[in-house]
């Protein structure tokens, strides 16, 4: 289907923005953005087979089922998550299970495994019973976007497929080095999605990993062989926990240690269940005027997941606070190829190397969290161009600058990110309460507004000025509705007009040290 | 001293020899590499630094074959992912367009909900007054995707 309108087009600019490389965009080609002015004209019908194979999905699920559980069946079934609600979503994520909504090697390995075994059950000929179920895997990654970590999965199944065709033995490592190589050598991008990285992490660590920790385990297992298979899992699961762990705090700022729990749980559930939900989406888009009772089971689990999910608190068992930097992160992956078992150290010399390599994890990752005296650093975000938050650093005082309407759940994110507990906040934006109500989750002391704005907080220490200062930071409240930092003598603005949130003047990637300079008009970075 | 190994090996060798894991690795360091230049203020010429040792390792190793053939394929992936995301880059960044408003035409690819009500649109194929555009255009506008519409 072509549309057509009129609107402001604006070029996306350079890949990387905030300190955040937008690997979406550039996988996508997507070189600009674009509002819609006037009514848009559609022309033709229809779109590509997988576009029309979503709609129809969308349309048999949010046409059967009550909002809440349409969007988890969309979700689970294609991987767009953005029906689900935000609380909830937040929710799955700190249980540490959001990857069932990914579309991730778990989709794809069910989906092919269970026709597989089908095929194989009716005793199909090799010919078709390899083949088939493969050419079924690529049909439904088309269906979810062709997804880096949907595609990695089919790549590394089709090379175990190859294996089983011929007649050779399969190897994990090979299967992973051919999948990832193969998506690599299509656009080498893919390394920085984080998506691919998750993915490809998780299946090293299946397949690498979890052989060495759940040696960990054997003399338990040994001692009591009942516990053998659910030691085993425990095994994997903690193995891809620590593989995923610097990709996780990079990205999202936190770990989850319930998600170690719950994804014993949850794998089983999921690998019965999966099935099941497509088969019953595929009736229900064949046969719509049936689609609420062919889909009546499986949306009740779905209530329940999200019942459970819900009333759940699982925001309290988070590994958080810090983030690994460059060579932290290849240090602790070293680490874990020496734990593999797979270099060939023994003894004292593979002692030596562990403790030089945990050492060398914790020295520079205590470098990389650590602000030293007498500086201040400059991190940010941005959201769609409707907020802008920037976090100022100082020796002894984080100060979280906000401007426009943000969510609480994004200010955790980006408060978890940077390992910071504020203890002021500066609100700029004219609808001051109603930001100051979605900033009460974390601990800060004061909230700084300009003069003519009240703000009242129970509790909490309000200051309504125009010039303050935290830390050996001045701030300046101009009428402009910009906010005007100094330190050091160097001196920032921190653009605050309602209308839009102009965050281009803080360029500093986050983490970057002092910070901001402005010459001729123009902000540099020093 | 050291050698990575999977089971069954015998020779006492020090690189990975499973040809698939060691290409993957060489393009995933050659693409890391790159963008530790372009984003990150790392000098392409540290890559050297990396590399030489290899290219030593490569003209010595020359009587073992097969140690030769995995270090030489690692260096040519290793060029291959670095270039190959340079490239990438370059034809990101050439972006024509000026910002302005503009009659646009385009192929829906794909229809995405935001949380806040928001219908997001990709674009592909896209014109703009009548002259072919240079990439995707992502396209905001308040709409409901509810019921497949």
């Amino acid at each position: 289907m072509r549309i057509s309108f009129t609107g402001d087009l604006s070029p996306a600019g350079s890949a990387l923005r905030y300190g955040v490389f937008r690997a979406d965009m550039v996988l996508g080609n997507i070189k600009y953005t674009a509002t819609c002015s006037a009514s848009p004209v559609y022309e033709g019908a229809g779109g590509d087979l997988f576009t029309a194979v979503r709609t129809g999905i969308r349309g048999a699920l949010y046409g059967s089922l009550p909002e809440e559980e349409a969007a988890l069946a969309y979700a689970l079934t294609t991987g767009y998550t953005d029906g689900i609600e935000e609380g909830l979503m937040e929710s799955v994520r700190y249980g540490g299970v959001a990857h069932v909504f990914a579309v991730s090697g778990m989709h794809i390995g069910v989906f092919y495994g269970a026709l597989a075994f089908l095929l194989k059950k009716m005793r199909a000929p090799k010919w078709l019973s390899v083949p088939l179920p493969l050419v079924a895997a690529f049909l439904f990654c088309g269906v979810c976007g062709f997804s880096s970590s949907a595609m990695r999965a089919f790549l590394t199944c089709a090379a175990t497929a190859v294996c089983t065709l011929i007649g050779i033995r399969r190897d994990g490592i090979e299967a992973a080095g051919f999948a990832c190589g193969v998506i690599l050598l299509a656009d080498p991008v893919y390394l920085l999605s984080l998506g691919f990285q998750l993915s490809a992490a998780a299946y090293i660590a299946i397949v690498a990993l979890a052989p060495a920790a759940e040696k960990c385990f054997s003399p338990l297992s040994r001692r009591v062989p009942l516990l053998r298979k659910p030691l085993s899992a425990v095994a994997v699961t903690l193995a891809v926990q620590l593989c995923l762990l610097p990709v996780m705090l990079n990205a999202f700022g936190y770990v989850s240690v319930w998600g170690i729990l719950l994804n014993l749980a949850a794998l089983p559930l999921f690998t019965f269940y999966f099935p099941f939900l497509l088969a019953g989406v595929l009736l229900a888009c064949l046969f719509p005027a049936a689609a609420s009772v062919i889909l009546f089971l499986p949306a009740a689990a779905l209530s329940l997941f999200a019942l459970f999910f819900r009333a759940a608190d699982f925001s309290s068992l988070l590994v958080k606070g810090f983030s690994f930097g460059f060579a932290a992160a290849v240090a602790f992956y070293l680490l874990l190829l020496l734990w593999s078992g797979r270099v060939n150290a023994r003894g004292q010399t593979a002692s030596a190397l562990a403790c030089f390599l945990a050492a060398f994890v914790f020295v520079s990752g205590l470098l990389t969290n650590y602000v030293p005296p007498q500086t201040c650093r400059v991190v940010q975000m941005c959201y769609y161009g409707d907020y802008c938050c920037a976090l100022v650093q100082t020796e002894n005082a984080d100060v979280l600058l906000v401007n426009g309407e943000v969510s609480s759940s994004r200010l955790q994110t980006f408060l978890f990110l940077h390992g910071a507990a504020p203890d002021a906040v500066v609100i700029l934006s004219d609808t001051a309460n109603a930001v100051a109500g979605s900033l009460l989750f974390t601990d800060f002391r004061v909230a700084y507004v300009p003069s003519d704005v009240t703000l009242s907080l129970r509790d909490r220490e309000t200051v309504s000025a125009d010039a303050f200062s935290v830390d050996g930071v001045d701030y300046v409240f101009r009428p402009s509705g910009q906010l005007f930092l100094s330190y050091a003598g160097v001196t920032g603005v921190f653009n605050g007009t309602a209308a839009s949130a102009d965050f281009s003047l803080f360029a500093a990637e986050p983490r970057d040290g002092l910070i901001f300079t402005i010459e001729r008009g123009i902000l540099s970075v020093s | 001293m050291f050698r990575v190994h999977k089971e069954g090996d015998t020779e006492e060798d020090f690189v990975n020899l499973r040809p698939f894991a060691v290409g993957a690795a060489a393009l995933a360091t050659g693409a890391g590499f790159c963008y530790a230049a372009l984003f990150c203020g790392v000098h392409f010429l540290y890559a050297l630094l990396f590399l030489l040792p290899l290219g030593m390792i490569l003209v010595f190793a020359r009587r073992k074959r097969r140690a030769a053939v995995y270090v030489f394929l690692f260096l040519a992936l290793f060029g291959v992912g670095m270039g190959g995301l340079a490239l990438r880059m370059e034809s990101y960044g050439a972006q024509q367009f000026r910002e302005g408003e503009y009659a646009l035409s385009g192929e829906i690819s794909e229809l995405t909900e935001t949380e806040d009500g928001y219908a997001r649109v990709l674009l592909t194929d896209v014109s703009a007054d009548g002259r072919e555009l240079d990439g995707n255009v992502t396209v905001y506008f308040y709409a409901s995707l509810k019921n497949g519409e």
